[in-house]
């Protein structure tokens, strides 16, 4: 799928159709009955969800078996995917409790600070969620990049580098996405931090506000159905063949937005040799974020970009050895 | 103040982006024959082989040249009138001009064989050579790449990539012996043979024969192998494009003669890149990388400018690929034709000019191969672990500029084999392969 020529389109109205019939309409629970009783169609989803992420893996890994950075970097995800997004969650739910995805943190699981959803866990799973969410996820970001999230355990991030994969050049590197994406990614990070606060605020206040509850319940709704379930689910995956890979990462993830920012004051970096850059442009056309990596190549600049989710492609695919993800001494720590 | 620069390759491009950081207020013109826009020559292969589009090898967006103010011509130069100080494009405009620069480039060498001019026989130095190998493509069933060099590797790359049979010719008793040692072509000849190409050394072409559609049928070698084959690849060097100056009675030799300001003979015109021959004292210099012309470029549009320039590539070097296989050189090897400037080599070895690396120098290789692998380094020092002068590093990264700094620092052997992990550039989690021999 080199081209956004018409097989591509076909193809994203067939991802299209199956995410409405998934989300609007029962037809996949007959199915999903089948595998077992308790099963419903987002087990199912779960399944071809994590099949996906195995099988395009597994031929990503085959296709860059040269590099260590991106077996061991595959495998986590095909790992992460196959035990604590999927076998996991089933088990819990098989034991007659309710799943718990270890590898999601708010904001981008945004549920995992209400307290509605919270407190109907053990008190150590609301504990893993706030300090992983307030410190280790951050501090990781600082120290690391925030890849250690996006390209190394996020489910999002996992299918878009697996079975994603040969559509990652498709990502939009104009001027006009840049400006585009700066808008959309924070005005997210600003509903997912409102719609938190208001949610927060209404349980601190009891039942003696019922407009500011009713408020509350409606932008918690809005938002987990207009941004979790459409944006993030139904467009992020449909225009896959059309737009790349990771237009949720990049347009639209709170996570990836607040991990950014982090990012821009850390140690991650990817460096660059002037000396060596032909400018050929490989290192550009596989950003997934659509970073235009070889205009810092061809002036010996540094990626320091808040966007960046270190994948490590553009270093893998560049064949004059320009570029090193790397992890530098700043200043301030 | 009216620039006109000739050729919008990566010398002239240059050129022009460092008159306008210099010159705020003056017209600069691009003239560009083969393209509308500027794009990386270096890049053709995986034009070819689709892992990049047309478009995608164009380093800068369209809005650039219009925001920097340069003004694109897609034309041919047919004169330059030196004394009324005017150009003659094909299409017939006269344009005037205050300062010109010539970066032509060059074009491939093709040595008089007979056939070499036959439909299939391919070169690959600009976009119409990536027309013609596609034109091929379709009926493609083996090739023959000829010439023992970087692009002649990228060729064959180009061919397995299209899972036909690839026979490659080499002249030299090794691959590209100019600057690899043979243990360290010995490793690149198993690479090769591993993706099934054909290796054969030690002879070359005598003649390209036609089929009866007049298309070629087979190639021909001195040792009279005959090799059937759609496709010949030739990539045996290039040579400088000086028709326009020779015609202007500019002095030219294998290049437009330029003083070390990349001044040619005649006044306000100056020359640069693979165009270029640069007067030095012992052997002109032509220089015909991506690098070497993105330097002459920056040197030409300050000289241009006002600046007053002595134009020195420094410590030579480049990277490569070879089928997945990194390769970083720095600096002068034995077998190397650079010319190591004086300045370098001790006292009792000067003579007072620039000059080739003499082969009575005293200089000694520090050389391992790490078991099992593909990956080699090889470092030239002088006798008795005296200065390095040269970095040859197989199948890892290297941060040249380091490389660089060391030999320009004079750094001893053991200084440097002690410092080596500061140096290297490979991706995170791949094992160095060199840690323990060199600490041993």
């Amino acid at each position: 799928m080199r081209n956004r020529g018409w097989p591509a389109y076909l193809l994203a109205l067939v991802l299209l159709g199956f995410y409405v019939a998934l989300y609007f309409s029962n037809v996949f629970d007959p199915l999903a009955k089948r595998l077992w009783a308790g099963a419903d169609k987002w087990t199912l989803y779960g399944i071809l969800y994590t099949v996906a992420i195995l099988v395009g893996g597994s031929v990503y890994i085959a296709r860059n078996r040269r590099s260590t950075y991106q077996v061991r970097r595959t495998l986590v995800i095909m790992g992460v995917q196959l035990a604590l997004a999927f076998l996991l969650p089933i088990w819990m739910r098989l034991l007659g409790g309710k799943s718990f995805y270890f590898s999601y943190l708010w904001p981008l699981k945004i549920d995992y600070f209400y307290p509605s959803t919270i407190f109907s866990y053990p008190l150590a799973f609301a504990l893993y969620s706030f300090l992983g969410s307030l410190l280790g996820a951050p501090l990781l970001a600082f120290f690391l990049g925030k890849r250690w999230y996006c390209s190394w355990v996020c489910g999002c991030g996992g299918l878009a580098n697996t079975a994603g994969d040969p559509f990652r050049h498709l990502s939009s590197k104009t001027r006009w996405s840049w400006r585009f994406e700066a808008i959309t990614i924070h005005t997210v990070l600003a509903l997912a931090l409102i719609s938190t606060a208001l949610v927060l605020i209404n349980w601190g206040m009891g039942p003696k506000h019922p407009t500011f509850a009713r408020v509350a319940f409606q932008v918690q709704q809005g938002y987990g159905f207009w941004i979790g379930a459409m944006y993030s689910g139904l467009i992020g995956v449909t225009v896959y063949p059309l737009l790349g890979t990771r237009v949720w990462c990049r347009f639209g993830c709170p996570m990836a937005a607040l991990l950014g920012l982090v990012q821009k004051f850390g140690r991650f970096q990817i460096s660059s040799q002037a000396e060596l850059c032909i400018a050929c442009g490989n290192c550009s056309k596989y950003c997934e974020m659509g970073i235009d990596v070889r205009s810092y190549a061809m002036r010996g600049e540094a990626v320091k970009r808040a966007s960046c989710v270190g994948c490590g492609v553009c270093a893998h695919v560049c064949p004059r050895g320009v570029l090193r993800l790397e992890l530098v001494k700043t200043k301030a720590i | 103040m009216r620039y006109v620069v000739v050729g919008n390759g990566i010398t002239g491009v240059t050129a022009a982006q460092t008159l306008r950081e210099r010159d705020d207020a003056a017209e600069i013109i691009l003239i560009g024959e083969e393209t509308d826009y500027f794009y990386s020559r270096t890049a053709l292969m995986w034009i070819y082989m689709k892992q990049l589009g047309r478009r995608d090898v164009e380093p800068y967006e369209r809005w650039h040249w219009e925001q920097q103010r340069l003004e694109l011509v897609r034309d041919r130069v047919t004169a330059i009138d030196v004394s009324g100080r005017k150009l003659t494009l094909e299409r017939g405009k006269r344009l005037p001009y205050d300062r010109l620069l010539l970066a032509t480039g060059a074009q491939p060498n093709k040595f008089g064989w007979p056939g070499q001019d036959l439909d299939g026989i391919c070169t690959m130095v600009s976009m119409s050579d990536v027309d013609r190998l596609e034109a091929v493509r379709q009926r493609l069933q083996r090739a023959v790449v000829v010439g023992g060099g970087l692009i002649g590797i990228e060729l064959v790359e180009m061919m397995l990539h299209e899972h036909r049979p690839v026979t490659y010719l080499v002249r030299e008793p090794w691959y590209w012996n100019l600057v690899l040692s043979k243990e360290e072509a010995e490793i690149v000849h198993e690479q090769l043979r591993d993706a099934g190409v054909n290796l054969i050394l030690e002879d070359e072409t005598a003649e390209m024969v036609a089929g009866a559609d007049g298309r070629v049928r087979e190639l021909v070698t001195k040792k009279g192998q005959r090799l059937p084959c759609e496709l010949v690849g030739i990539a045996v060097g290039v040579h400088a494009n000086i028709e326009l100056a020779r015609q202007a009675g500019l002095k030219v030799g294998r290049g437009v003669v330029v003083d070390e300001a990349l001044r040619t003979s005649a006044p306000d015109i100056w020359a640069a890149g693979d165009c270029a021959e640069i007067v030095r004292p012992a052997r002109n210099a032509v220089e015909q990388l991506w690098y070497t012309g993105l330097l002459q470029g920056q040197a030409a549009g300050r000289a241009m400018a006002g600046d007053e320039v002595h134009y020195d590539r420094g410590v030579p070097y480049n990277s490569a690929q070879y089928l997945f296989l990194d390769y970083c050189a720095v600096g002068w090897m034995r077998n190397v034709p650079f010319d190591v400037p004086a300045a370098r080599l001790p006292a009792e070895h000067r003579d007072g000019s620039n000059r080739r690396l003499p082969a009575e120098l005293p200089l000694e290789e520090w050389f391992h191969r790490a078991p099992g692998a593909r990956d080699s380094i090889r470092i030239v020092h002088f006798a008795g672990g005296g200065p390095v002068l040269g970095f040859s590093m197989l199948g890892s990264r290297w941060r040249a500029a380091t490389l660089i700094r060391w030999i320009e620092e004079r750094r001893s052997l053991k200084w440097v084999l002690a410092h080596l992990a500061d140096a290297v550039f490979n991706e995170e989690f791949r094992k160095d392969r060199f840690a323990g021999v060199v600490h041993a």
